[in-house]
């Protein structure tokens, strides 16, 4: 149904679109987009509802004639297709792995039977209660299989990408990530520095939280430590429970025969490294230390390489900010990347002081997703106010165009920081999409006679975007990253230039590591 | 532990399955969808037939 929804909006005409079952969720979802009718009031879960939003009539004609189309088409038979799990296991009786992406209330029950047949589990269903995930967590240990998730974006098995991922090459590290898009970050930035990845496995955001126990995360060590692919250990998460990460410290410490790099975004205590254990602050601090510990020559000319790289970050910086007004003030930052929204919040933090963001624990600046930006803001698009019926914006960018379109017209905004996520599973033409957004804004705001700067990430690898996507990026007059943490520090560059120690620290805790 | 042939049956997104196949992994697709919501008064017999 997604697919079919993002094909609707590709047809001419169409604003917006969806193709969802009648489910009370999907139908407040719709209203939530405008996009639920007195029909579609009525619809039961037993109904398909098919909402359009056209620009005329005709529009509305061809797109009503395209669903229809859809709906009956070949690919909505696929080969191999079965109306339910036994039948399936039934045809497909050495099945080893299973992919879930249904809704989180009724994993339990199909997870149950897939762990006792000993298949391992890719669970990208979110909303799974905490102690249906703790039950199946031990059943899978019990059963000597993996679960990976729930809320898993993101794993890489031998090559093989479950959910969102990268084509990256393949190599001797293996990723931890209790984050999607660390996990795509951190695989596609190796790729980059011309390194791979053993396997990536997601095992689930809460994975690390003292209820869960880092169980899974354990589980996987266990794995590397007996893969003879595998020659050091990324693990990349938001902040660890002090129990747990002290666990995985003790482990490393006492049993571990391989290198680690603890990547643990949002952390802020200053952590001594040791031979085997190496800390991070940064997704591009943990790639850089995990190269280091199996390549040391490779490491010494990308460090090179890094170090120019935020050199002429610093200098465009201080270009553009000569170029704004003295209303333009804030930065906003609109993320498909959970993590990466965290992790620049913590950069900006840093330098620009307390930021606006629907992922802020503290109550004064912890806003919605879906209200208006105030001052410097952060907003993470993958947070439920979006997602609760509604794609990923990784594969439906439409609500973040919407806001950074929204935003280029706020007079007191310098600059816009969005990622944009390539690869598997993502959008496609997500790169002329996001390109056409920037030309638009840039020009919305030129024709109120300012100076709008749009910063991109762009997570993926020569595999997933071509030279020409990457030109046509360019055009539109986005400034383009090799990283988050490098897009994150020259947009509080741009607002606030700030002094030489304090983009000592950055440099050192973020971007580059042991600098001077 | 992780087997190097992958076989995957999918349960959910279509989306996923395609990109699996389009990864040249042998994988079946489940169209999974909830249950549908019993009438009210079907789910009271059935649960006194039950008790």
């Amino acid at each position: 149904m997604m697919q079919f929804s993002q094909q609707l909006k590709d047809e001419q005409g169409v604003i917006d679109a969806a193709i969802v079952m009648g489910t009370d969720l999907n139908k407040n979802t719709l209203k939530n987009m405008d996009l639920l009718t007195e029909d579609g009031i009525s619809a039961t879960e037993n109904d398909t509802l098919i909402s359009i939003n056209c620009q005329d009539e005709n529009s509305l004609n061809n797109a009503v004639q395209k669903a229809e189309q859809l709906l009956v088409s070949d690919s909505a038979k696929a080969k191999n297709e079965f109306n339910d799990l036994p039948s399936a296991l039934d045809y497909f009786s050495n099945a080893n792995i299973a992919s879930l992406s249904i809704p989180g209330q009724f994993v339990k029950e199909m997870a149950i039977e897939l762990i006792k047949k000993q298949l391992h589990l890719f669970v990208f269903s979110d909303h799974v209660p905490l102690e249906d995930e703790i039950y199946l967590k031990n059943l899978a240990l019990d059963n000597n299989v993996l679960l990976m998730g729930p809320e898993a974006g993101t794993s890489i098995l031998n090559g093989t990408v479950f959910g969102f991922g990268n084509r990256v090459r393949k190599g001797s590290v293996g990723i931890i990530g209790a984050s999607g898009t660390g996990i795509q970050e951190s695989s596609t930035m190796l790729d980059l520095f011309g390194e791979g990845i053993s396997h990536a496995i997601g095992v689930g955001g809460r994975d690390l939280r003292n209820d869960i126990g880092g169980m899974m995360t354990m589980k996987t060590m266990e794995i590397f430590e007996n893969d003879p692919n595998t020659k050091a250990v990324l693990l990349v998460s938001k902040p660890v429970d002090d129990d747990v990460r002290n666990k995985i410290i003790d482990k490393i410490n006492n049993f571990s025969k391989k290198n680690y790099v603890l990547c643990l975004v949002g952390d802020n205590e200053n952590r001594e490294d040791s031979d085997k254990i190496k800390f991070s602050k940064s997704i591009q601090i943990s790639v850089l230390k995990i190269v280091k510990s199996i390549n040391d020559d490779a490491y010494k000319k990308i460090k090179t390489i890094v170090g120019n790289q935020v050199n002429e970050s610093i200098k465009l910086a201080e270009s553009l900010s000569n170029d704004l007004n003295n209303e333009q003030k804030y930065v906003r930052g609109f993320f498909a990347g959970g993590t990466l929204c965290y992790e620049s919040k913590i950069i900006l933090e840093q330098m620009i002081g307390k930021v606006y963001s629907n992922l802020s624990s503290d109550d004064t600046y912890s806003i919605k997703g879906n209200v208006p930006s105030k001052e410097n803001t952060l907003i993470d698009f993958g947070e439920e106010e979006f997602t609760s019926a509604r794609p990923h914006p990784i594969i439906d960018p439409l609500l973040r165009k919407n806001r950074i379109l929204e935003d280029a017209n706020d007079p007191n905004v310098s600059v816009i920081i969005i990622d944009i996520i390539c690869g598997i599973n993502a959008a496609k033409n997500t790169m002329a999409f996001h390109a056409e957004t920037i030309k638009q804004a840039i020009q919305t705001a030129k024709e109120q006679g300012r100076k709008l700067s749009v910063f991109t990430y762009i997570c993926g690898t020569v595999k997933d975007v071509s030279e020409d996507e990457l030109q046509m990026l360019t055009d539109s007059g986005a400034k383009l990253f090799t990283s988050n943490a490098l897009m994150s520090f020259a947009a509080a560059l741009v607002i606030n230039k700030s002094d030489e120690n304090l983009i000592k620290k950055i440099r050192a805790e973020f971007l580059e590591g042991e600098l001077f | 532990m992780i087997p190097n042939n992958l076989r995957v049956i999918n349960i959910g997104l279509r989306v996923f399955y395609q990109s699996l196949t389009e990864q040249k992994i042998e994988a079946v697709h489940v169209n999974w969808e909830p249950k549908p919501k019993l009438e009210k008064e079907i789910e009271d017999i059935l649960d006194k037939i039950d008790e």
